[in-house]
Parts: structure tokens; sequence; C-alpha cells
């Protein structure tokens, strides 16, 4: 889903939230949350009720 | 100035013009049209999406062109270089080794990226550290963010992984695109100030005597006023679609809706490679920006057009 007219750090934005394979999601259950600022920045958010599948080491396995 | 080849859609096709045959009394007349068929030339509408004009009558489809070999060669080239890059770097061993390790697959995976998609790699860094935002009472972090005002993108090394190269293709595409609207952009406000009679043609694009004065929007226009056909063409994935469907109910931007869209048939094409899934108006666009990428600005200077950056 999509929430226009937000604001996110101050700063006026779009919302999109999305499922891990990157399709819509809802705002109640989403991975990220893309935001599209009216200045020409996106930012790519993680969830965090949803990072705990990323590898616990920040993303890197040692090797064995 | 950038001198362009164009390929004009403006460009004169007799076979579109039927003419009496000889014998009528009117030999060499066009059968129909002539005085005060289409817009006053002195109309100047203005930019992006406005720039809607009438439809011109349907004509007689024609059997599709097969592409030249040449292309076809080099779509296939291309094909198999997105994919060898693709699968390269979008297995889970992408995570495999030391932290070393994954630092330096990581560099790989952009020059790669880059290399295919014909984008500068040092406009794509690697954090460390965490850039958190706050989204409706959540603190969250970044995995990736992209500039519009300066041509960069930041990914941040925690959540890099084996879909990373897609993402890159859909960020990669924003850059490109917003470079090249603003360009159009640019050519569009300056012949809006230019009051030499015929700067606009019939159609809003650029008038044929003025195609060297103002090639950007010479090239493009043909694709971006196709304003009806790009709404109908309605998104490609279920992500780009939202914004659409939002227009459909007042809501959103035009722009951003272009914007997903494009940047979402970069990543259908990096992951499926050829051809490209959308429809023909979306296609060409496509293409069309990215030829006017590779032909002008992958390789230019991009200091000037970044001030803030």
């Amino acid at each position: 889903m999509l929430e226009f007219h937000q604001v996110v750090d101050g700063r006026p934005c779009t919302l999109a939230y999305l499922t891990e394979e990157l399709t819509p999601a809802t705002k109640e259950d989403f991975t990220f949350v893309k935001v599209i600022f009216d200045d020409g920045e996106v930012a790519f958010l993680v969830n965090p009720d949803k990072a705990e599948n990323k590898p616990a080491d920040g993303g890197v396995q040692e090797a064995v | 100035m950038i001198h362009l080849h164009i390929h004009s859609k403006d460009a004169w096709v007799e076979s579109d013009h039927p003419r009496a045959p000889a014998g009528t009394g009117k030999a060499g007349q066009f059968v129909k049209g002539g005085q005060g068929g289409g817009p006053s030339r002195h109309t100047r509408p203005p930019i992006a999406e406005h720039t809607v004009h009438s439809p011109p009558p349907p004509k007689k489809e024609k059997a599709p062109t097969p592409p030249p070999a040449k292309e076809v060669e080099a779509e296939e080239k291309e094909k198999s270089e997105r994919a060898k890059v693709r699968g390269k770097y979008s297995k889970q061993l992408f995570w495999a080794g030391t932290k070393e390790q994954l630092r330096l697959r990581t560099q790989l995976m952009i020059n790669d990226t880059s290399k295919v998609l014909r984008f500068d790699p040092h406009r794509i860094k690697v954090e460390k550290g965490n850039r958190k935002m706050t989204v409706n009472g959540k603190l969250m972090d970044s995995a990736g963010t992209a500039d519009l005002r300066t041509g960069k993108i930041t990914l941040w090394e925690r959540y890099v992984g084996p879909h990373t190269t897609d993402v890159l293709a859909h960020e990669i595409m924003h850059q490109k695109f917003e470079l090249v609207r603003q360009l159009y952009e640019l050519d569009r406000e300056a012949m809006q100030k230019d009051s030499r009679k015929g700067v606009f043609s019939a159609t809003g694009g650029v008038g044929a005597k003025y195609v060297d004065d103002y090639p950007t929007a010479a090239y493009l226009h043909p694709f971006l006023s196709k304003t009806k056909e790009l709404r109908e063409g309605d998104g490609v994935t279920d992500y780009s679609r939202l914004y659409w469907d939002a227009l459909k109910k007042g809501e959103g931007n035009y722009d951003i809706a272009m914007h997903e869209t494009l940047a979402e048939i970069s990543k259908l094409h990096w992951i499926a490679g050829a051809p490209v899934v959308a429809t023909p108006a979306w296609k060409n666009l496509y293409h069309a920006v990215n030829a006017f990428w590779d032909k002008h600005l992958q390789h230019a200077d991009l200091k000037g057009f970044y001030p803030n950056a």
C-alpha cells in the first residue's frame, strides 16, 4: 500500500510498504518500506520486526 | 551542445497522406486534410505529462519489421551478460566467507553490475554503519538509499545480499531517468521562452528547423508525450501499478509513477533478460532513455549536473 503526504525525519514523503519479494504489502505486515522524499532522496528501510531473517552477524557468515 | 541522431516520429510518410489519382481533375492533391487541421503552431503546451495532443487519425496496422541482425546479436549479448552477472551474485553463497571476502565480493558485484548497466560504479558506495529513520513511530535501518539530487546510490553493508543486483538495476534506472528527464525539461523550458515561429511542431514536439537547438526534447518527446498510452499501460508490476491506481483516484504524482515503472521495467529486464516485459509505449520509452544515456551520458562528466553532490 501507498501512503501519500507523510513526514519522515521532518521531510515530506510518500511511503510504499513492501514484502520481502518487493511486492505490495500492508502497513501492518511489511518487510520493507520505501520512503520517497519530495526533495529527491529515496530510502529503503527494513522493518526491525522482520530483520531477524538476516544473518545475525550483519550479513556475513564466517567460513567453516 | 549535445548532438543527436534523430528518428523523428513527425517525419513525413507519403503513404499516410493519400492523394487523388491522375484523371480525377485533382491529381496529386490530398484526398483530405489541408488548412487548419491541427492545433496552432503558436500553442505552447506545458512540459511533462501535459503535452497531450489531439489523437492522430487511426492508421492501418503495419506488420512488425524484424529487428536487424546486428540489433538481435547485441540484445543476445547483453542478455547473456546480464544473466552471467546476476547468476554470479544471486546465490546464497554470496554470504560465504569472511567479512573481508564479503566486502570484496560486494565491490566486484557493484563493478560488474554497473558495467553491464553502463553506470559509473563510483556513484555507488557501501557504508558500514547504520542510518536510521523513524516511520510511524518505529525506528528502522536503511538498507539502501538513492539520491536523485546527487546521482549517488548508497548500500548499507549488513543488508547487501544475493538480491542486491536486482535492487541496483531498479535504482540505477531511477538515476538515469532523472537525469534524462531533467535535460528534457530544460529543453522544454527553453522552448517555452523561445519566441521564434515554428519552435513547436503541430504535435507539440520540436519544430523541424529547431531539432539541433533542442535535441533532447526532439529525441524524447515522441516517447514522453504518449501519456495516454503510458497511463493505460498501467505499470508493469503490482508495485508500480500501485502508483497508477492511486493517480486514477486523484492521489500521488505522475513523475513518481513514471519513475517507479521505468525502474521496475529495468529490474524485470535484469532478472529475465530480453525482451522487456511492458506495453509498446513503455518499452519504447525505456529503450529511448537507455539509448540516450548510452550515447550521451554514460561517459559524461556529470559533476555539473549535480551541484549539490
